[in-house]
């Protein structure tokens, strides 16, 4: 099977994320499949379903289902085993290892670029010519401002004027130089060899969600890869519970469920994932075609402490 | 001088033409006794100003003396100031050397304190999960 340009890597899973996560999840990947096959950029979409819940149908089956043309052709998704979860985190009281289930898509996604992102980003025009334009560079992590879009905005038709028009934006905040950072998390562009050398998302200090995002530009930039703006936004719909609208309301033990622990030094100390990050050695069960199992191993769960792989960058923002 | 001349010199009188000489050279002396007298005075005047002007210089001798003396001891306090500038200087880039390498020191510590505090965070997790891994 040949490698496609592009591997877009989001995880979720069928638990009502933010309300309505389902729709959406289809709208953004519907959106965004049709603007990249219609520029001519070969792409896949990598889903990791992480500890989905056992009473609801898995996410993978629900796009076959919605989307039939997308799934098998373009989506591949790995279901990971739920125990995994409560075997890697750090934070009994934080739901989703978002990042340690980004590293399972990372890892196994074929493309030559790797798009980390969340399931309800829209790419715009500029990024989507950015990717057909063949011009991206080895080694130069891409990164995009977000665009937040206005509850309320009519997103049953959602096209690029409607994403484009100003009167329907509710937040913007233009990345900057060096780390081009806020809302990382929504677009980190890399080429997938530099991804692996980098070794993916922080996940030895499994506590967070918050923070993690940029931790990987640090790391990124400490490791002497170049940061750029691709030049063009990508555009979120606002939703309930998305940290930009719910941190002043959402405090104490919720905010921990939600996003973990939201004070830690994420701009100063790195970290150096073990080999098996991305839970390299779970087992895999293909359930069919386009759906793999990550079958329970503790052979797969990083240490639960590996004080030597946190470290301090040796190349820190402001020392050129 | 003819014998009447001499006749008269004996009776002790003059003729009027060696009267009229005489008198005549009279006046020559008494108008050039007025010239040198009015010389006499302009010398005075011009002496009067030479010393005066003399006095004047003198006086600005003295205080240009006592100037050139003040120059120097300004001078010399001047390289005083110099070289104690020279030291405060010597001192300040000393005293910057040693805030920047305390700086440095501050941030060094800072980045292993914060490296310190996520390891101690991973720590705690770790106890945490354990905690209720053994209680389930």
């Amino acid at each position: 099977m040949s490698s496609p340009y592009l591997s877009i890597v989001v995880t979720g899973r069928n638990d009502g994320y933010g309300g309505d996560f389902n729709q959406r999840f289809f709208r953004a990947l519907r959106f965004n499949h049709d603007k990249l096959r219609a520029a001519g950029v070969e792409h896949e979409v990598v889903l990791v379903e992480w500890a989905p819940p056992a009473d609801a149908p898995l996410l993978a089956d629900l796009i076959v289902a919605g989307l039939p043309d997308i799934a098998p052709s373009v989506l591949t998704s790995y279901v990971v085993d739920p125990r995994y979860q409560d075997a890697c985190t750090l934070n009994p009281r934080m739901a989703y290892l978002e990042y340690v289930a980004k590293n399972v898509g990372v890892r196994r996604a074929r493309g030559r670029f790797l798009l980390a992102t969340n399931t309800d980003i829209y790419l715009s025009k500029g990024v989507v010519d950015a990717l057909a334009s063949g011009a991206l560079e080895p080694g130069v992590v891409y990164r995009a401002t977000r665009t937040d879009v206005k509850l309320g905005a009519d997103e049953s038709h959602v096209d690029w004027p409607l994403l484009e028009d100003e009167r329907n934006h509710a937040t913007y905040k233009k990345i900057q130089p060096p780390l081009y950072a806020g809302g990382s998390g929504d677009f980190i562009l890399l080429d997938r060899d530099s991804f692996h050398s980098v070794r993916g998302f922080n996940e030895v200090y499994r506590l967070a969600r918050l923070g993690v995002d940029v931790n990987f530009l640090v790391k990124a930039y400490a490791s002497g890869y170049r940061i750029a703006d691709i030049g063009s936004p990508v555009y979120h719909t606002n939703h309930v519970g998305s940290f930009r609208i719910s941190k002043s309301v959402v405090q104490n033990d919720a905010a921990d469920v939600r996003w973990g622990r939201q004070e830690w030094p994420s701009h100063d100390v790195i970290y150096e994932n073990w080999d098996g990050w991305g839970l390299r050695e779970a087992p895999e069960t293909a359930l069919r075609p386009g759906v793999t199992r990550l079958e329970f191993s503790w052979a797969a769960v990083p240490p639960l402490v590996d004080l030597k792989r946190i470290v301090l960058p040796a190349k820190r923002v402001g020392q050129e | 001088m003819g014998v009447l001349a001499r006749i008269l010199g004996v009776a002790g009188l003059a003729s009027g033409g060696h009267l009229d000489s005489v008198t005549a050279r009279a006046d020559k002396a008494e108008a050039r006794l007025a010239e040198l007298k009015t010389a006499l005075a302009s010398a005075r005047e011009e002496l009067d100003r030479l010393k005066e002007k003399s006095a004047d210089q003198a006086r600005r001798l003295i205080k240009a003396d006592a100037a050139a003396g003040r120059a120097a001891k300004a001078e010399r306090e001047l390289e005083q100031v110099r070289a104690r500038d020279e030291k405060h200087l010597a001192q300040l880039s000393e005293m910057r050397e040693r805030v920047e390498r305390a700086e440095r020191a501050v941030a060094l510590s800072r980045e292993h304190l914060m490296a310190t505090e996520t390891k101690l965070d991973i720590i705690e997790g770790a106890i945490s999960v354990l905690d209720s891994r053994t209680r389930t």
